[in-house]
Protein backbone atom coordinates (compact mmCIF):
# COMPACT_ATOMS: atom_id res chain seq x y z
CA UNK A 1 0.00 0.00 0.00
CA UNK A 2 1.28 3.19 -0.97
CA UNK A 3 1.21 5.91 1.93
CA UNK A 4 -0.30 8.89 0.82
CA UNK A 5 -1.09 11.10 3.59
CA UNK A 6 2.57 11.21 4.46
CA UNK A 7 2.48 13.79 1.52
CA UNK A 8 -0.15 15.55 2.80
CA UNK A 9 1.05 19.22 3.10
CA UNK A 10 1.46 20.37 6.97
CA UNK A 11 -1.53 22.75 6.58
CA UNK A 12 -4.11 20.67 5.29
CA UNK A 13 -2.72 18.00 7.73
CA UNK A 14 -3.55 20.38 10.35
CA UNK A 15 -6.64 20.58 9.45
CA UNK A 16 -6.96 16.82 9.79
CA UNK A 17 -5.40 17.15 13.23
CA UNK A 18 -8.16 19.86 14.26
CA UNK A 19 -10.71 17.18 14.14
CA UNK A 20 -9.20 15.45 16.57
CA UNK A 21 -9.40 14.83 20.57
CA UNK A 22 -6.38 15.79 22.75
CA UNK A 23 -5.24 11.57 23.31
CA UNK A 24 -5.63 11.25 19.70
CA UNK A 25 -3.44 14.19 18.87
CA UNK A 26 -0.99 13.09 21.37
CA UNK A 27 -1.38 9.82 19.59
CA UNK A 28 -0.57 11.52 16.07
CA UNK A 29 2.46 13.16 17.82
CA UNK A 30 4.49 9.69 18.33
CA UNK A 31 3.89 8.89 14.17
CA UNK A 32 6.56 10.31 12.62
CA UNK A 33 8.33 13.58 12.61
CA UNK A 34 6.14 15.89 10.25
CA UNK A 35 3.20 14.46 12.33
CA UNK A 36 4.48 15.68 15.71
CA UNK A 37 4.67 19.18 14.43
CA UNK A 38 1.24 19.34 13.27
CA UNK A 39 0.31 17.67 16.32
CA UNK A 40 1.79 19.90 18.83
CA UNK A 41 0.78 22.86 17.34
CA UNK A 42 0.35 25.57 19.60
CA UNK A 43 -2.92 26.81 17.83
CA UNK A 44 -4.51 23.58 17.70
CA UNK A 45 -3.71 22.96 21.32
CA UNK A 46 -5.16 26.02 22.33
CA UNK A 47 -8.12 25.70 20.53
CA UNK A 48 -8.97 22.53 22.95
CA UNK A 49 -7.99 24.52 25.54
CA UNK A 50 -10.71 27.25 24.74
CA UNK A 51 -13.35 24.39 23.94
CA UNK A 52 -12.45 22.41 27.46
CA UNK A 53 -12.79 26.05 29.27
CA UNK A 54 -15.68 27.53 27.30
CA UNK A 55 -18.52 28.19 29.75
CA UNK A 56 -16.36 26.56 33.07
CA UNK A 57 -17.36 28.53 36.16
CA UNK A 58 -14.09 28.59 36.92
CA UNK A 59 -10.42 27.76 35.58
CA UNK A 60 -7.67 28.78 37.83
CA UNK A 61 -5.78 31.84 35.55
CA UNK A 62 -2.19 30.37 35.88
CA UNK A 63 -3.40 27.86 33.48
CA UNK A 64 -4.54 30.38 31.29
CA UNK A 65 -1.24 31.90 31.62
CA UNK A 66 0.12 28.27 30.94
CA UNK A 67 -1.63 27.85 27.81
CA UNK A 68 -0.24 31.33 26.00
CA UNK A 69 3.24 29.14 25.52
CA UNK A 70 4.06 26.67 23.01
CA UNK A 71 5.75 24.39 25.92
CA UNK A 72 2.93 25.14 27.98
CA UNK A 73 -0.11 24.68 26.56
CA UNK A 74 -0.40 21.05 26.95
CA UNK A 75 0.63 20.70 30.00
CA UNK A 76 -2.10 23.54 31.03
CA UNK A 77 -5.02 21.12 29.12
CA UNK A 78 -4.36 18.30 31.23
CA UNK A 79 -3.46 19.70 34.56
CA UNK A 80 -6.75 21.92 34.21
CA UNK A 81 -8.47 18.87 34.04
CA UNK A 82 -6.92 17.22 36.94
CA UNK A 83 -7.15 20.30 38.66
CA UNK A 84 -10.90 20.32 38.53
CA UNK A 85 -10.95 17.68 40.50
CA UNK A 86 -8.94 18.98 43.53
CA UNK A 87 -11.43 19.10 46.61
CA UNK A 88 -9.52 21.85 48.50
CA UNK A 89 -9.63 25.55 48.61
CA UNK A 90 -6.82 28.39 48.61
CA UNK A 91 -7.33 31.53 50.74
CA UNK A 92 -6.39 33.30 47.51
CA UNK A 93 -9.37 30.96 46.04
CA UNK A 94 -11.99 31.11 48.44
CA UNK A 95 -12.10 34.78 48.45
CA UNK A 96 -12.05 35.49 45.10
CA UNK A 97 -15.57 34.46 44.64
CA UNK A 98 -18.87 35.75 45.21
CA UNK A 99 -20.77 32.72 46.74
CA UNK A 100 -24.57 32.06 46.40
CA UNK A 101 -25.54 30.82 49.23
CA UNK A 102 -28.76 28.57 49.84
CA UNK A 103 -30.61 26.68 52.88
CA UNK A 104 -31.49 23.00 52.01
CA UNK A 105 -34.27 21.35 53.12
CA UNK A 106 -33.30 19.44 55.91
CA UNK A 107 -32.66 22.82 57.57
CA UNK A 108 -36.40 23.06 58.40
CA UNK A 109 -39.85 25.26 56.96
CA UNK A 110 -38.44 28.52 59.02
CA UNK A 111 -35.28 28.54 56.91
CA UNK A 112 -36.03 28.01 53.49
CA UNK A 113 -39.36 30.20 54.24
CA UNK A 114 -37.40 33.12 53.99
CA UNK A 115 -34.59 32.30 51.85
CA UNK A 116 -34.84 33.90 48.43
CA UNK A 117 -33.46 31.08 46.26
CA UNK A 118 -36.65 28.92 47.52
CA UNK A 119 -38.91 31.84 46.54
CA UNK A 120 -37.35 31.44 42.78
CA UNK A 121 -34.81 34.18 42.79
CA UNK A 122 -31.49 34.11 42.40
CA UNK A 123 -29.59 32.67 46.02
CA UNK A 124 -28.14 35.07 48.70
CA UNK A 125 -24.91 36.32 48.04
CA UNK A 126 -21.97 36.03 50.40
CA UNK A 127 -17.78 37.04 50.15
CA UNK A 128 -15.48 35.74 52.36
CA UNK A 129 -12.86 37.74 53.24
CA UNK A 130 -8.87 36.88 54.20
CA UNK A 131 -9.50 38.39 57.58
CA UNK A 132 -11.43 35.73 58.65
CA UNK A 133 -14.78 37.75 58.01
CA UNK A 134 -18.14 36.57 56.12
CA UNK A 135 -19.28 39.58 54.53
CA UNK A 136 -23.20 39.25 54.01
CA UNK A 137 -25.16 42.08 52.00
CA UNK A 138 -25.91 43.42 54.82
CA UNK A 139 -24.20 41.99 58.01
CA UNK A 140 -20.57 41.51 58.11
CA UNK A 141 -19.57 41.68 61.37
CA UNK A 142 -21.02 38.70 62.99
CA UNK A 143 -19.97 35.74 61.18
CA UNK A 144 -16.23 34.39 60.61
CA UNK A 145 -14.39 31.21 58.68
CA UNK A 146 -11.47 28.95 59.64
CA UNK A 147 -10.24 26.42 57.62
CA UNK A 148 -10.41 22.79 59.96
CA UNK A 149 -9.27 19.49 59.66
CA UNK A 150 -11.54 16.75 58.53
CA UNK A 151 -12.00 14.40 61.14
CA UNK A 152 -11.75 11.16 58.90
CA UNK A 153 -8.96 11.32 55.72
CA UNK A 154 -10.80 8.78 53.85
CA UNK A 155 -11.35 11.14 50.84
CA UNK A 156 -12.92 9.55 48.01
CA UNK A 157 -11.02 11.92 45.95
CA UNK A 158 -7.45 11.30 48.10
CA UNK A 159 -5.72 9.48 44.88
CA UNK A 160 -6.45 12.26 42.46
CA UNK A 161 -5.55 14.90 45.70
CA UNK A 162 -1.65 13.78 46.88
CA UNK A 163 -0.34 17.04 45.67
CA UNK A 164 -3.13 18.66 46.97
CA UNK A 165 -3.56 20.98 49.93
CA UNK A 166 -3.74 19.16 53.09
CA UNK A 167 -5.68 22.35 54.51
CA UNK A 168 -8.61 24.22 52.57
CA UNK A 169 -10.57 20.63 52.38
CA UNK A 170 -12.96 22.10 55.36
CA UNK A 171 -14.51 25.28 56.46
CA UNK A 172 -15.92 26.17 59.40
CA UNK A 173 -18.26 29.24 59.71
CA UNK A 174 -19.67 30.75 63.06
CA UNK A 175 -22.16 33.31 64.20
CA UNK A 176 -21.29 35.19 67.63
CA UNK A 177 -24.64 34.79 68.33
CA UNK A 178 -25.68 31.64 66.61
CA UNK A 179 -22.70 29.24 67.24
CA UNK A 180 -20.42 27.25 65.53
CA UNK A 181 -21.93 25.46 62.27
CA UNK A 182 -20.96 22.40 60.92
CA UNK A 183 -18.18 22.29 59.08
CA UNK A 184 -18.76 22.80 55.36
CA UNK A 185 -16.58 20.17 53.33
CA UNK A 186 -15.00 21.49 50.02
CA UNK A 187 -16.46 19.71 46.78
CA UNK A 188 -16.25 20.33 43.27
CA UNK A 189 -18.92 20.74 40.87
CA UNK A 190 -19.19 19.68 37.04
CA UNK A 191 -18.48 23.29 36.05
CA UNK A 192 -15.04 23.50 37.68
CA UNK A 193 -17.00 25.55 40.32
CA UNK A 194 -16.32 24.87 43.67
CA UNK A 195 -19.20 23.98 46.21
CA UNK A 196 -19.21 23.96 50.66
CA UNK A 197 -21.41 21.09 51.71
CA UNK A 198 -22.93 20.63 54.90
CA UNK A 199 -26.21 19.34 56.37
CA UNK A 200 -28.30 22.03 56.38
CA UNK A 201 -26.65 24.37 53.88
CA UNK A 202 -24.62 25.01 50.95
CA UNK A 203 -22.34 27.32 49.18
CA UNK A 204 -21.46 27.74 45.70
CA UNK A 205 -18.47 29.55 43.63
CA UNK A 206 -21.03 30.78 41.15
CA UNK A 207 -24.69 32.15 40.81
CA UNK A 208 -27.25 29.11 41.95
CA UNK A 209 -31.00 29.51 40.80
CA UNK A 210 -33.81 26.91 41.85
CA UNK A 211 -35.10 27.14 38.06
CA UNK A 212 -31.82 25.97 36.47
CA UNK A 213 -32.69 22.71 37.80
CA UNK A 214 -29.03 21.57 38.37
CA UNK A 215 -29.03 18.15 39.27
CA UNK A 216 -25.50 18.07 41.17
CA UNK A 217 -26.85 20.73 43.24
CA UNK A 218 -29.57 19.06 44.35
CA UNK A 219 -30.53 18.31 47.55
CA UNK A 220 -30.80 14.80 47.02
CA UNK A 221 -27.59 14.47 45.53
CA UNK A 222 -25.40 17.09 47.85
CA UNK A 223 -26.98 15.11 50.66
CA UNK A 224 -25.12 12.00 49.67
CA UNK A 225 -21.98 13.39 49.75
CA UNK A 226 -22.25 14.80 53.37
CA UNK A 227 -20.48 13.20 55.86
CA UNK A 228 -21.75 11.03 58.84
CA UNK A 229 -19.18 13.43 61.35
CA UNK A 230 -20.90 16.14 59.78
CA UNK A 231 -24.35 14.95 60.78
CA UNK A 232 -22.85 14.85 64.56
CA UNK A 233 -21.49 17.99 64.28
CA UNK A 234 -25.09 19.23 63.15
CA UNK A 235 -26.42 17.27 66.21
CA UNK A 236 -23.98 18.98 68.60
CA UNK A 237 -25.03 22.22 67.19
CA UNK A 238 -28.75 21.39 67.87
CA UNK A 239 -27.59 19.84 71.45
CA UNK A 240 -26.24 23.35 72.33
CA UNK A 241 -28.84 25.84 71.04
CA UNK A 242 -31.13 23.77 73.28
CA UNK A 243 -28.69 24.22 76.24
CA UNK A 244 -28.00 27.57 75.86
CA UNK A 245 -31.73 28.35 75.37
CA UNK A 246 -32.86 26.79 78.43
CA UNK A 247 -30.04 28.86 80.26
CA UNK A 248 -31.36 32.37 79.13
CA UNK A 249 -35.12 31.53 79.73
CA UNK B 1 -28.88 25.62 -20.75
CA UNK B 2 -30.39 28.90 -19.78
CA UNK B 3 -28.82 32.17 -20.67
CA UNK B 4 -28.71 32.97 -16.76
CA UNK B 5 -27.17 29.96 -16.25
CA UNK B 6 -24.16 28.99 -19.33
CA UNK B 7 -22.28 26.30 -19.30
CA UNK B 8 -18.54 26.21 -18.66
CA UNK B 9 -15.96 24.52 -20.15
CA UNK B 10 -13.01 23.18 -17.69
CA UNK B 11 -10.07 21.42 -18.45
CA UNK B 12 -8.73 18.73 -16.51
CA UNK B 13 -4.87 18.96 -15.80
CA UNK B 14 -4.89 15.48 -17.55
CA UNK B 15 -6.26 17.67 -20.26
CA UNK B 16 -9.80 16.49 -20.94
CA UNK B 17 -12.71 18.90 -21.13
CA UNK B 18 -15.45 19.20 -18.39
CA UNK B 19 -18.69 21.26 -19.42
CA UNK B 20 -20.81 21.85 -16.06
CA UNK B 21 -23.15 24.85 -15.62
CA UNK B 22 -21.97 28.08 -13.97
CA UNK B 23 -23.89 27.90 -11.13
CA UNK B 24 -21.99 24.77 -10.08
CA UNK B 25 -18.32 25.86 -11.10
CA UNK B 26 -18.42 28.52 -9.08
CA UNK B 27 -19.29 26.60 -5.92
CA UNK B 28 -15.55 26.40 -6.37
CA UNK B 29 -14.06 29.71 -5.12
CA UNK B 30 -10.91 29.61 -7.34
CA UNK B 31 -13.17 28.79 -10.50
CA UNK B 32 -15.32 31.24 -9.66
CA UNK B 33 -12.53 33.89 -9.20
CA UNK B 34 -11.14 32.95 -12.98
CA UNK B 35 -14.53 33.11 -14.81
CA UNK B 36 -14.46 36.63 -13.02
CA UNK B 37 -10.99 37.59 -14.56
CA UNK B 38 -11.44 36.56 -18.39
CA UNK B 39 -15.23 38.03 -18.15
CA UNK B 40 -16.02 35.23 -20.73
CA UNK B 41 -18.09 32.41 -20.32
CA UNK B 42 -16.63 31.11 -23.19
CA UNK B 43 -13.40 30.72 -22.21
CA UNK B 44 -12.02 27.21 -21.34
CA UNK B 45 -10.94 27.43 -17.57
CA UNK B 46 -7.62 25.01 -16.79
CA UNK B 47 -7.63 23.48 -13.57
CA UNK B 48 -3.40 23.51 -12.70
CA UNK B 49 -2.86 21.43 -9.74
CA UNK B 50 -1.78 17.91 -10.40
CA UNK B 51 -4.89 16.78 -8.42
CA UNK B 52 -7.41 17.65 -10.61
CA UNK B 53 -7.31 14.92 -13.03
CA UNK B 54 -10.59 14.01 -14.71
CA UNK B 55 -11.23 10.98 -12.24
CA UNK B 56 -10.70 13.67 -9.34
CA UNK B 57 -12.92 16.42 -10.85
CA UNK B 58 -15.88 13.78 -11.66
CA UNK B 59 -15.78 13.58 -8.06
CA UNK B 60 -15.57 17.09 -6.97
CA UNK B 61 -18.74 17.94 -9.81
CA UNK B 62 -20.74 15.05 -8.43
CA UNK B 63 -20.26 16.60 -4.94
CA UNK B 64 -21.06 20.32 -6.26
CA UNK B 65 -24.36 19.08 -7.95
CA UNK B 66 -25.50 17.21 -5.22
CA UNK B 67 -24.91 19.75 -2.53
CA UNK B 68 -26.16 22.65 -5.21
CA UNK B 69 -29.30 20.36 -5.07
CA UNK B 70 -29.89 20.01 -1.64
CA UNK B 71 -29.51 23.46 -1.18
CA UNK B 72 -32.14 24.32 -3.81
CA UNK B 73 -34.72 21.63 -1.96
CA UNK B 74 -33.68 22.41 1.44
CA UNK B 75 -32.88 18.83 2.15
CA UNK B 76 -32.89 17.47 5.28
CA UNK B 77 -29.52 17.32 7.38
CA UNK B 78 -30.17 13.53 7.69
CA UNK B 79 -30.65 13.51 3.75
CA UNK B 80 -27.33 15.56 3.17
CA UNK B 81 -25.14 13.64 6.48
CA UNK B 82 -25.96 10.54 4.14
CA UNK B 83 -24.84 11.70 0.77
CA UNK B 84 -21.84 13.24 2.72
CA UNK B 85 -20.80 10.08 4.81
CA UNK B 86 -21.14 7.68 1.60
CA UNK B 87 -19.23 10.21 -0.24
CA UNK B 88 -16.27 10.00 2.09
CA UNK B 89 -15.85 6.13 1.34
CA UNK B 90 -13.10 5.94 -0.84
CA UNK B 91 -9.77 4.69 -1.53
CA UNK B 92 -6.58 6.24 0.50
CA UNK B 93 -5.92 7.47 -2.41
CA UNK B 94 -8.70 9.53 -3.81
CA UNK B 95 -9.36 10.75 -0.14
CA UNK B 96 -5.45 12.18 -0.27
CA UNK B 97 -6.59 13.24 -4.44
CA UNK B 98 -10.04 15.25 -3.20
CA UNK B 99 -8.08 16.56 -0.23
CA UNK B 100 -5.20 18.14 -2.31
CA UNK B 101 -8.28 19.36 -5.33
CA UNK B 102 -11.45 20.80 -2.48
CA UNK B 103 -7.77 22.68 -0.57
CA UNK B 104 -6.82 23.94 -4.63
CA UNK B 105 -10.59 24.91 -5.96
CA UNK B 106 -10.99 26.42 -2.39
CA UNK B 107 -14.43 24.37 -1.76
CA UNK B 108 -14.29 24.82 2.14
CA UNK B 109 -16.99 21.92 3.05
CA UNK B 110 -15.34 19.33 0.62
CA UNK B 111 -12.42 19.87 2.13
CA UNK B 112 -13.22 19.68 5.78
CA UNK B 113 -15.75 16.65 4.78
CA UNK B 114 -12.45 15.05 3.59
CA UNK B 115 -9.94 15.88 6.40
CA UNK B 116 -12.79 15.04 9.06
CA UNK B 117 -12.50 11.54 7.41
CA UNK B 118 -8.95 10.79 7.35
CA UNK B 119 -9.75 12.18 11.52
CA UNK B 120 -11.76 9.42 11.55
CA UNK B 121 -9.65 6.92 10.68
CA UNK B 122 -7.00 8.19 13.20
CA UNK B 123 -9.45 8.19 15.39
CA UNK B 124 -10.40 4.19 14.90
CA UNK B 125 -6.61 3.64 15.96
CA UNK B 126 -5.30 3.09 19.38
CA UNK B 127 -1.55 3.58 19.64
CA UNK B 128 0.88 5.66 17.16
CA UNK B 129 1.72 1.96 16.09
CA UNK B 130 -1.33 1.74 14.94
CA UNK B 131 -1.91 5.14 12.58
CA UNK B 132 1.74 4.19 11.37
CA UNK B 133 0.16 0.89 9.55
CA UNK B 134 -3.21 2.10 8.72
CA UNK B 135 -1.26 5.50 6.90
CA UNK B 136 2.01 3.15 6.36
CA UNK B 137 4.08 5.46 7.51
CA UNK B 138 7.69 5.14 8.15
CA UNK B 139 9.04 5.31 11.71
CA UNK B 140 11.54 8.03 11.96
CA UNK B 141 12.48 8.61 14.97
CA UNK B 142 15.31 7.69 16.29
CA UNK B 143 15.00 5.30 20.40
CA UNK B 144 16.25 8.67 21.99
CA UNK B 145 13.54 10.90 20.30
CA UNK B 146 11.11 8.48 21.24
CA UNK B 147 12.14 9.00 24.99
CA UNK B 148 12.11 12.26 24.39
CA UNK B 149 8.45 12.91 23.68
CA UNK B 150 7.76 10.31 26.41
CA UNK B 151 9.32 12.45 29.00
CA UNK B 152 7.80 15.52 27.53
CA UNK B 153 4.56 14.06 26.99
CA UNK B 154 3.86 11.25 29.68
CA UNK B 155 0.18 11.05 28.92
CA UNK B 156 0.35 9.06 25.97
CA UNK B 157 2.14 6.27 27.13
CA UNK B 158 0.62 6.34 30.70
CA UNK B 159 -3.06 5.93 28.93
CA UNK B 160 -1.95 2.88 26.81
CA UNK B 161 -0.76 1.36 29.69
CA UNK B 162 -3.56 1.20 31.37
Amino acid sequence: MHSFFVKLPVELLARVMNHLKAEELLACSCVCKVWKTSALDHGCWLNLCHKLWEGRSYVPSRFLEMAETHEGVIRAYFASIKDAKRCSITTEELCSFEWSFRFKRSAGRFWTRSDPYWNGSPARTVKFHPEGLVKWESDWTRMRWKFVEIPDQTDDNDEEDKIALTEGKAIRIEHLDMGRFPTELVQRHRSWGFILNSPWVVYASFPMVRSNRDRQLSDKVLEKRVRPWQWIEADEYNMLQIESGSDSD
Amino acid sequence: MSEADPEITLETYDKHQIKIPKSIATRSAIINMMIEDTGDVNEVVPLADKSCTLNIMNRVIEYLKKHAEFDNTGADDEVINEFDKEFQEQSDEIIFQTILAANFLDIKNLLELMCKKVADEIKKCKTPDDIRDRFNIRKDYTPEEVEEVKRAHPWIYDKNAK
